[in-house]
This record gives structure tokens, C-alpha cells and sequence, in this order.
């Protein structure tokens, strides 16, 4: 029977929110502007048609091929980085794409890209990153010879890593394709957090101002009112998530075939170029597949999905036993103080995080169970030891588990409290009640 | 056969003590009041019989078995502090709250027609909880409370809330599920409606249970030799009536030499001798003893309670 109560409250929780009008704008207008957020830079720079120059300094002499078919823009070839910056500082050409000797370690290359004024998109230095890549596979090719698996893997996970930097200060931007993911997806949990915990939380409230929490609670047991409001809610937040994902890709798949089909004469080109095996400057649909391929996505996306459903557990909970602290929505504030500063924190060290994705900081605050939902999705498209991330699920865990206990005897306690403002005097006293 | 019983019953909070090794036997069939103060302890102890909180010590017996989560479904509950989703339709909810007692979809639907039409409420099945005024609410409240047809029934302040005729009609209901079975524990601060419906009753005043017992038995040995008398006489009442005998009242009546009188008897209870006195001084029109209500006995009981403490 009681299990039986927990299935008829998740029930409700979901399907009652499912059934809101608010959810099909949410689900809808969402991956509308994640596209867009995607397509614009791409018809943007589409749009610009301005020939650019670039100088390259090729230290490794490996590149060459790589730079020489026609395209829009130019690529010149110099000889030392000294003239390069001289010419950029001069403003005669665009930016310096620099590959040092240093750079190359197996079967990647580092490469820095300089700019004065203008930082370059995340389009252009995923083109250059995918033009040299190319040749970087050349050259393994000849270099390993014979074909194996372990050639094949070689090679096929060759990798460009391509930084921009200001000439003059020498400052990283972050418009690299893992700095962009790893921010989008450390954002997108920070939101997830708020947005659905906001949800546990108001349903709390709801129930306790409109007293329904008195019949309710003579049926069931305060944990098969949590868990099944939790359960619920975190199943809307997936069915949201699943609805954004399959949109945002059928969006990209539809808006990819209108934009290819709408560049007349050049898209003609390019189809005839790629028929005959060669290298072609991307259309907008092809520079967004091509960054989405530059990373491992699938990886990517079950840790994710990992890090969504413990960020939001580990907090649900807590979103919970500050709604049965409260009579109102107005009075939430002076308790969300501990939700809030560790995920607003980790929004903040995210820079430091992006700048050394393996330092200290990195490190220390993508283990913590309180910060590791956001900082370690920020770190994962950079690459982190399995180890760590064993480590950190771990801890989330056992994190999880430790909040939910806490906060469901603050919350058993509080739904039943009316008319008290209440401190956190009183919170500690609830903690140590006897059920 | 008692349908609960609860043995020395203790429930601490953190620094005070809401109820006392609290015994209380209710028989299968009563209608029992539990009376008291407000902070008294009432709500507590009804929300250990929930088993929305258990008791620090003692025991509670439903049936003849000690109370456990399989109970719930034998027991219905009806708040003070009650309410409804807003938002959500009136037929939807009261399925929620159905299913949530154990019954399932389409028995809970079946049942919930049948209160539906009998309260008239049918029509609002579809509508949604914010567009019902607050007596409608409680009708409903009062369906779902009943619909898995509980043996042990459980209304905080059922009245409140309601305008008489409805209050009539919730009376009737109430006792016309005690007729089929219920039993049914009533807390309340309205006195008329205790001496009304209830069989039995508790007091509860600070933690502690001070009365128990049958309404009617206790209103006897509350009675304070109280007496209502009309009489036709042509004597002025202070010159006949005796040294053991109080007049509290007098009051001449329409018809001369008629008056109406309230006597306490200072000494004994010998109603008889009372009767001959009175009758040996003129005609008796009406003689009746009067108890003390409910809300006398309330009101001096807990002061009483109230200053032994004191000492």
C-alpha cells in the first residue's frame, strides 16, 4: 500500500505539471533559441562576406597543404612570428595563427591564434582547427604507415587544439567549442537546479498554506509525500530535457538542409568540391556538426544527464524543507542563502576553472558534492581523469543522501508549523526530533 | 468492544510537554467529544491516533491491535486546518485523496458519484477548488473524509465554516454513519453541539485528561441541585421557603400570583420533600431539576483544574 501512495503522489507532481501550459512554451520556445543562439554567429559571419587575412608562422612545415586551396579567406605564409605580429600590429592583416614545433604531442597540436582587435568566432577557429586537422592525419598517415586498429584510433583521434589570445596581453578568450560547451552545460544544470528545486519548493509552500498537507499527511508518510514530489519533479525535468534535446537536433537537421539549400552558387560549389573528395569551406549547417563532433558528446551527455539528476537531488531535497520552513513565498530568502551561495559560487569560479581546467580550484571544486554539479560539467569537455570523476559522483552520492536526510526531518517537522516565523534556531531544533 | 484505546499516552516537544500519560477508552458506535482549551493537546493527540507523530511513550490500540500503518485506511480524518489544491479540478482531487486511502480509480469514482448527487455537488465536478466557495469546500472535504468508509471517523471543528442549514445537514450525515457503524471522535469548542450529538466526552487541559466519561452521567454529577418552579401563590415567596432552601430568582409571570422560580437546595436532594413543601403553599404549574451544559461543567473544570495546579 504504501509504495502504492508514493507511484499516485509522483503521479500527480508529473502529470499535473506536464499538463500546464507554461511547460509546452517552456519545452517549445527553448531549443527555438538555443538554435538560433547556434545559427546566428554562422549566418552572421555568412553574411559579413569580407575576405579576411591571416598570417601563419608554421614552425612544424606540416601545415602547408592545409592552407592552400581557394578559399574566401587568405592564408599567407611567413616565416617568424617577429613579422607576423609586426603586420597584425599594423593592422594588415586579420590575425597570426601560430604552430609552434613545441606544440605537437603524439597525435595532437597545439596551436595559438592571435588576434589585435577583434576576437575571432567560434566558427572561424573550428575551420581552422578542422583544415589542419586534416593534414595532422596526413602526416600521421605517413609517418605510422600500414593500417591497424591501433593506427586507425591514431589517427582518427587526431585533435587541433586551437586557443585565441590577444596579441598584446597575451589573455585567453574563451570562444573555444569546450569552453562554450562546458559552460553551456555547467549553466544548464545551475538553471535546472533553480528552476525545478523552485518547483519543489512552491509545491511545498502551496500545500502548506492551503492546508491540504493535514489530509494528505493522514494518508501518507511525510518521505512518500517527498519522495514522490521529488520523483515527479525531476521526471518533468527529464521529459523537458529529452523534448529540448530531440527539437534542438531535428531543428538543427532542418535548419541545416534550408540553409544549405538557400546558399545558391557557393553551396553548388561546395557540393561539387565535396563530390570530388576535397576539402570545402563549410556551409553553417557543417560548422555546427563539425563543432559538436570536435568533443565526445555521448560521453559528454551521460555525464551530464549523471550530474543533472545528483545536482537536483542533492539540493531537492533541501528546496523542500525550506518550503515547510515557510508560510509564504516572500519568506524563502533568509533560507536560501545555503542553496544558493555554493551554486552561485560555482558559476563564479568558472572562470578560474576555464583558465586551468586542471588546477587546484578546478580540482577541488568539481569533487565537493555542493559545486561539483556545475564545475565538473565545465571541466569534462576539457578531459578529466576517470578517477576523479569516480570520486566526485561518489561524493555527490553520499552527498545526496546526507542533504535528503537532514532536509526531510526539517521537513517532516515543518509542514505541520503554522504561525511561527521560524529561524534557524528552530530548523536545528526540528533536525533533532524524533519522528 | 472498545474500537481505541490509548494507554498512558507522553508527547514531549522540545521544551514542552503537550500531552501527559493521556488514557482515554472509546466503545465502537460512540460519538466521543474530545474537549479542551486551545494548546490543550487535543490536536496532538489526534495526530498520534493519525500516526501523523507517534507518541514518545505509551500505547495506542485500534481493534483490539496495536496501531500500525495499515490502520490509516480504517480511519478518516477531517482537519481544523484544511484545504484543497487550488488549481486542480474538484472530481480530480477527491480521486487523488481516494486513491491515497487505498481505493482505486474507478471504485473511487463510483463512490464519489454517489456523495456527489447526494450532497447535490455533481455539477462542480469538473470545476476547479478556486471557484468554490468556502462551504463547498468543506462539503467536499467532509466526501473524501467519509468515501473509503472508515470504522473510526475523526472531525477537528467539522462545524466551522458552515452556514446552519449545511451545518444541519453535516450533523445528520455524521450521525447517520454512526447508525451504519462509525464511530466517531469529535473535537470541538462548540458546547451546544457536544450536549447534541456527543455520548461521551474527554476534557483535556494542560496536557492532562481531568474528565471522562458519558455526557449524560457527567452532567448528573455535575448537578448543583438546581430547580426551575412555577408557582400559583398568593404567600410572597421569602416568607414560605425554608432555611435549606436559596432563592436565586424570582420572577412574577403574567397571570397574578404566578411567579417563576430558580432554587438551589442548600441541603441534600430530597426532591420530594421539596415538591411537598412547595405544594403545601400553593399550585405547582412546572417543576423541573436543572443540569448544569456542558459549557458550564467545561468552564469550571479547567479553572478548577487550573488553580489545583496553582497550589
Amino acid at each position: 500500500m504504501s509504495r502504492n501512495n508514493t507511484w499516485v503522489i509522483l503521479q500527480r507532481e508529473y502529470l499535473n505539471r506536464v499538463k500546464k501550459k507554461s511547460f509546452l512554451v517552456m519545452t517549445i520556445l527553448m531549443p527555438l533559441l538555443f538554435v538560433a543562439l547556434m545559427f546566428a554567429p554562422a549566418l552572421l559571419s555568412n553574411v559579413g562576406k569580407q575576405s579576411k587575412t591571416y598570417l601563419v608562422v608554421d614552425e612544424t612545415g606540416a601545415y602547408a597543404a592545409s592552407f592552400n586551396e581557394a578559399t574566401k579567406d587568405r592564408y599567407v605564409f611567413v616565416s617568424d612570428t617577429a613579422v607576423a605580429f609586426d603586420s597584425l600590429r599594423a593592422e594588415a592583416c586579420n590575425g597570426v595563427i601560430y604552430i609552434a614545433a613545441s606544440g605537437l604531442d603524439g597525435n595532437r597540436q597545439r596551436a595559438d591564434f592571435f588576434y589585435m582587435t577583434s576576437e575571432p568566432s567560434m566558427e572561424q577557429l573550428s575551420g581552422i582547427s578542422s583544415k589542419m586537422t586534416s593534414s595532422l592525419r596526413q602526416k600521421l598517415m605517413q609517418e605510422v604507415g600500414g593500417m591497424s586498429q591501433e593506427v586507425y584510433t591514431l589517427v582518427n583521434e587526431a585533435e587541433v587544439e586551437i586557443g585565441a589570445k590577444n596579441m598584446e596581453t597575451g589573455e585567453q578568450t574563451y570562444s573555444e567549442v569546450k569552453t562554450v560547451l562546458g559552460y553551456l552545460f555547467g549553466f544548464l544544470i545551475y538553471l535546472f537546479i533553480f528552476m525545478f528545486g523552485g518547483m519543489i519548493m512552491s509545491g511545498v509552500i502551496e500545500e502548506k498554506t492551503n492546508r491540504i498537507v493535514e489530509v494528505l499527511i493522514s494518508s501518507v508518510r511525510p518521505m512518500q509525500l517527498l519522495t514522490g514530489k521529488i520523483v515527479g519533479i525531476s521526471l518533468v525535468g527529464l521529459t523537458q530535457l529529452l523534448i529540448w534535446g530531440v527539437l534542438t537536433f531535428l531543428l538543427v537537421f532542418a535548419g541545416g538542409l534550408a540553409f544549405g539549400g538557400g546558399i545558391d552558387a557557393e553551396s553548388l560549389a561546395s557540393a561539387q568540391q565535396m563530390a570530388a573528395g576535397a576539402p570545402i569551406e563549410m556551409d553553417a549547417m557543417g560548422k555546427v556538426m563539425d563543432m559538436i563532433h570536435s568533443v565526445n558528446l555521448s560521453r559528454l551527455f551521460v555525464i551530464f544527464i549523471a550530474y543533472f539528476i545528483g545536482g537536483y537531488l542533492l539540493y531537492a531535497a533541501m528546496f523542500a524543507a525550506v518550503g515547510a520552513a515557510v508560510e509564504n513565498e516572500n519568506d524563502t530568502n533568509q533560507f536560501m542563502l545555503p542553496i544558493t551561495v555554493p551554486l552561485i559560487l560555482s558559476i563564479i569560479v568558472s572562470v578560474n576553472i576555464l583558465n586551468d581546467p586542471n588546477g587546484p580550484v578546478a580540482f577541488w571544486f568539481s569533487i565537493i558534492p555542493f559545486t561539483s554539479p556545475i564545475a565538473m560539467m565545465i571541466r569534462v569537455p576539457f578531459g578529466v581523469p576517470g578517477w576523479e570523476l569516480a570520486l566526485s559522483l561518489g561524493l555527490l552520492v553520499l552527498g545526496c543522501v546526507g542533504t535528503t536526510y537532514m532536509a526531510a526531518k526539517i521537513y517532516r517537522v515543518g509542514i505541520l508549523m503554522y504561525g511561527k516565523k521560524t529561524s534557524y534556531k528552530e530548523l536545528w531544533k526540528w533536525l533533532r526530533y524524533k519522528a | 468492544m472498545d474500537i481505541l484505546q490509548t494507554k498512558d499516552v507522553v508527547k514531549r516537544y522540545a521544551n514542552h510537554l503537550a500531552l501527559d500519560r493521556v488514557s482515554i477508552t472509546i466503545p465502537e458506535g460512540a460519538v466521543y467529544g474530545l474537549l479542551g482549551p486551545n494548546g490543550a493537546g487535543k490536536t496532538t493527540l489526534i495526530r498520534i491516533i493519525n500516526q501523523i507523530t507517534g507518541p514518545d511513550e505509551g500505547e495506542v490500540w485500534l481493534n483490539g491491535e496495536k496501531l500500525s500503518p495499515e490502520h490509516i485506511t480504517q480511519i478518516g480524518y477531517l482537519p481544523e486546518e484544511r484545504g484543497l489544491y487550488k488549481k486542480m479540478k474538484v472530481g480530480d482531487q477527491a480521486v487523488y485523496l481516494a486513491q491515497l486511502k487505498g481505493l482505486s480509480k474507478a471504485e473511487a469514482v463510483r463512490r464519489l458519484k454517489y456523495w456527489f448527487e447526494k450532497f447535490d455537488i455533481l455539477s462542480w465536478w469538473d470545476r476547479k477548488v478556486e471557484e468554490l466557495s468556502k462551504g463547498m469546500q468543506q462539503k467536499i472535504q467532509f466526501v473524501v473524509t467519509v468515501l473509503h468508509e472508515p470504522k473510526l471517523l475523526i472531525f477537528d471543528e467539522p462545524f466551522s465554516g458552515f452556514d446552519p442549514i449545511n451545518a444541519q445537514l453535516l450533523r445528520d450525515e455524521i450521525l447517520g454513519l454512526r447508525d451504519r457503524g462509525a464511530t466517531v471522535i469529535f473535537s470541538t469548542h462548540n458546547m451546544a453541539s457536544v450536549e447534541e450529538v456527543c455520548d461521551r466526552i474527554a476534557l483535556i487541559n494542560r496536557s492532562h485528561k481531568i474528565l471522562e466519561g458519558k455526557v449524560d452521567e457527567i452532567r448528573n454529577s455535575f448537578h448543583a441541585n438546581l430547580y426551575e418552579v412555577v408557582l400559583e401563590t398568593q404567600e410572597k415567596a421569602d416568607d414560605f421557603l425554608g432555611r435549606d432552601l436559596e432563592v436565586l430568582d424570582v420572577q412574577p409571570l403574567e397571570k397574578p400570583g404566578r411567579l417563576s422560580l430558580k432554587l438551589k437546595m442548600t441541603q441534600g436532594n430530597a426532591t420530594n420533600a421539596l415538591l411537598q413543601h412547595l405544594m403545601a403553599h400553593g399550585q405547582v404549574c412546572a417543576f423541573k431539576e436543572v443540569l448544569p451544559s456542558m459549557n458550564d461543567i467545561f468552564i469550571q473544570t479547567v479553572k478548577q483544574a487550573n488553580e489545583d495546579e496553582q497550589k
